[in-house]
């Protein structure tokens, strides 16, 4: 099989490999600091022949694919054979298409190619982003499955959203050597290091399932959604390098994430995650526009044979591609420790406890989240409109949200034209405190002050108040 | 008799990194304008079309309405996180990610560290929930702060094209 164009040879690759054709499994460590080299060109060898519309195989079993954290002995052996096979085959054939550098210049070559490529396809940054690398995986998943003769082999992913699960899964970092074909030296992140909430916490991730539209959450013909803008991409550049401030192969550079196999475990769950986004709600629906539909993307399969598959065949992952995944409801699995507590009211006035000083200290990560539930607003004279609330210890002469003392607001719309007071006794509104720790650290009690917000500046004014009840909730990160 | 709407509801959240000061540089600019940002937090005033304002106040539900960010990019290439915030122009670095008008965040994962990359940079969608609209709705334009975060000694300059708002697609 021909080259259309040739590719290089890094230093870090051919360490690699000869390595392991030396140590044949015993442990060796890897030069500390060796670097990457980006790919020059990263096509594909030339086919010669058109490509063979995918078909779904429904000789094959639909498996889960299961989280890295939940694999047993047994699988981790078969994980780590399958890609020692791929390893292997790169030495035996470098122009196998299914070798290891051959897969991970698929992702190269469709991320706008190497350094001295110039017609290379991009699938990042719009809604192929999704569909593409869900077939990459499949191809990729079938040819780990064919080089240890076992087709039941499937992918694990890397369930990150997980708050037990944001250190990288042991199989591929422990031992962090050349015995381990999962292994990349490359990685800034190790074993001990633990992904940050910002990226990928509760408060990312709720954004990002709750987005209404698969333009928002999956994007659109021209841009990106937030499941790659967001967890994606920040996984990318943290794995690459912790401080997030450099670009740093293999993960940190899309040229060269693929030749990391944690690659495979973190796009799992970002198809994991599509997975159970179309699921969490009746309106979460895929795109319907034939465009996107008839989009098709080519891949060698386990056979070296050049396929096409479009965007449609991939929608429904367990019917065409024969795999799902073992925990339906990933996201559920979050458990956080959360402790409420009741506190006394007068009127518009709310007694504080004093662990809220005690958590009053500088932003940081592991902070917990403090949210006030008030009950029973009652607001008189207020027919409609929005009611800013401020902590009335701050200047509320020129109330605005933007204001040091702004907690949030509540917005009354009528249901009558009656213009009663507003008395709501079992409705409850939450805001966040977390903002106002340093301002509420040694305080006894919050004056809540609210100001109408609507009709603009010149119709604010402050609007009597009185609350029933109130409830702090504190969550541990 | 009204109905009392929440703020938003109950977010699990965290508090982000706290860090290396930043000072605040607080710029105005057009939507369509080119941005430069050089590591510290930059403001922008962008347009609410009329068809958003007007579906914003037919309806008390979030209509899903979307922030574009077009053309993000760094020369030379380099990665970024940039945390996006409406409405709240004191955004900072210690600005947490549960504040309520933190809407998202983009990062650039560059293809490689030598070549420029697109011309026209990476583009984003962000989802705009209503309570970060309404007090917009009156004048008719948002306040949007990007506040790179993870901030590099020597921060790489980055560039947007392009940032505006739009309903979402209302079919596929």
């Amino acid at each position: 099989m021909a080259f259309r164009c040739s590719r290089s040879i890094s230093r870090r690759n051919f360490l690699f490999d000869s390595v392991l054709a030396a140590a044949a499994g015993s442990v060796l460590t890897f030069p500390a600091g060796v670097a990457a080299q980006e790919p020059e060109l990263c096509a594909p060898p030339a086919s010669g022949k058109p490509p063979i519309p995918f078909k779904p195989d429904t000789t094959l079993k639909v498996l889960p694919r299961k989280s890295a954290a939940t694999l047993s002995a047994d699988e981790i052996k078969r994980l780590r054979a399958a890609y020692k096979a791929l390893r292997d085959l790169r030495t035996k054939d470098p122009s196998d298409p299914r070798g290891w550098l051959q897969q991970a210049n698929i992702h190269c070559w469709n991320c706008g190619g190497g350094l001295k490529d110039t017609k290379a396809p991009e699938i990042h940054g719009s809604w192929l982003f999704l569909p593409w690398h869900r077939a990459y995986l499949y191809f990729h998943e079938r040819i780990l499955a064919d080089l240890i003769g076992d087709p039941t082999f499937r992918l694990p992913y890397w369930n990150w959203e997980h708050p037990q699960r944001r250190t990288l899964p042991a199989v591929y970092s422990t031992p962090a050597n050349a015995s381990n074909s999962v292994f990349d030296s490359n990685r800034n992140a190790r074993a001990t290091h633990s992904l940050p909430a910002f990226l990928v916490g509760p408060q990312i991730m709720n954004g990002v399932m709750n987005s209404t539209t698969f333009q928002a959450f999956g994007g659109d013909a021209s841009s990106g959604g937030s499941i790659e803008g967001e967890p994606h991409g920040g996984v990318h550049i943290w794995v690459g390098d912790r401080t997030l401030q450099s670009a740093r192969a293999d993960m940190g550079l899309l040229s060269t994430a693929a030749q990391d196999p944690l690659f495979f475990a973190h796009h799992g769950n970002i198809d994991r995650l599509w997975s159970e986004w179309t699921k969490s709600a009746k309106t979460h629906t895929n795109p319907t526009d034939e465009t996107w539909l008839r989009t098709s993307f080519t891949f060698y399969d386990e056979n070296k044979q050049w396929r096409s598959i479009t965007v449609a065949d991939v929608l429904n992952s367990e019917q065409s591609l024969r795999y799902g995944f073992d925990a339906p409801a990933g996201l559920r699995e979050t458990t956080l420790e959360a402790r409420s507590s009741k506190l006394e009211v007068a009127g518009d006035t709310v007694r504080l406890p004093a662990s809220l000083s005690v958590a009053a200290k500088p932003a940081g990560l592991g902070g917990s989240l403090f949210a006030l539930f008030l009950d029973g607003v009652n607001v008189e004279n207020f027919p409609t409109g929005v009611i800013g609330l401020f902590d009335g210890s701050a200047d509320v002469s020129k109330p605005t949200p933007e204001s040091p003392g702004y907690l949030g607001y509540v917005a009354i719309v009528p249901r009558t034209s009656t213009g009663q007071a507003h008395r709501h006794p079992s409705a409850r509104v939450a805001f966040d405190l977390s903002s106002h720790l340093k301002r509420l650290a040694g305080r006894t009690e919050l004056k809540l002050v609210g100001v109408a917000l609507s009709g603009g500046p010149e119709a604010r004014k402050v609007v009597p108040l009185q609350v029933a009840g109130a409830e702090l909730v504190e969550v541990e990160a | 008799m009204g109905e009392l709407l929440s703020t938003r509801p109950f977010l699990l959240a965290f508090a982000v990194a706290g860090g290396l000061p930043l000072l605040l540089l607080t710029t105005s600019a057009s939507s369509s304008e080119s941005l430069r940002l050089t590591g510290r937090p930059l403001t922008i005033q962008v347009a609410l079309p009329e068809q958003v304002v007007a579906k914003q106040r037919a309806t008390t539900d979030d209509v899903g309405t979307l922030l574009r960010i077009e053309g993000v990019s760094t020369d030379p290439p380099q990665t970024a996180t940039v945390r996006v915030f409406v409405e709240k122009p004191t955004a900072n670095r210690d600005t947490p990610v549960s504040d309520l008008h933190f809407v998202g965040y983009f990062t650039l994962v560059p293809r490689h560290t030598r070549s420029a990359g697109p011309l026209d940079g990476q583009s984003f969608l962000f989802e705009l929930p209503r309570r970060v609209l309404t007090s917009a709705l009156a004048r008719s334009t948002i306040q949007v702060t990007l506040v790179p975060v993870a901030v590099a000694p020597s921060p790489p300059t980055i560039t947007v094209r392009r940032t505006s708002v739009e309903l979402p697609r209302t079919a596929g």
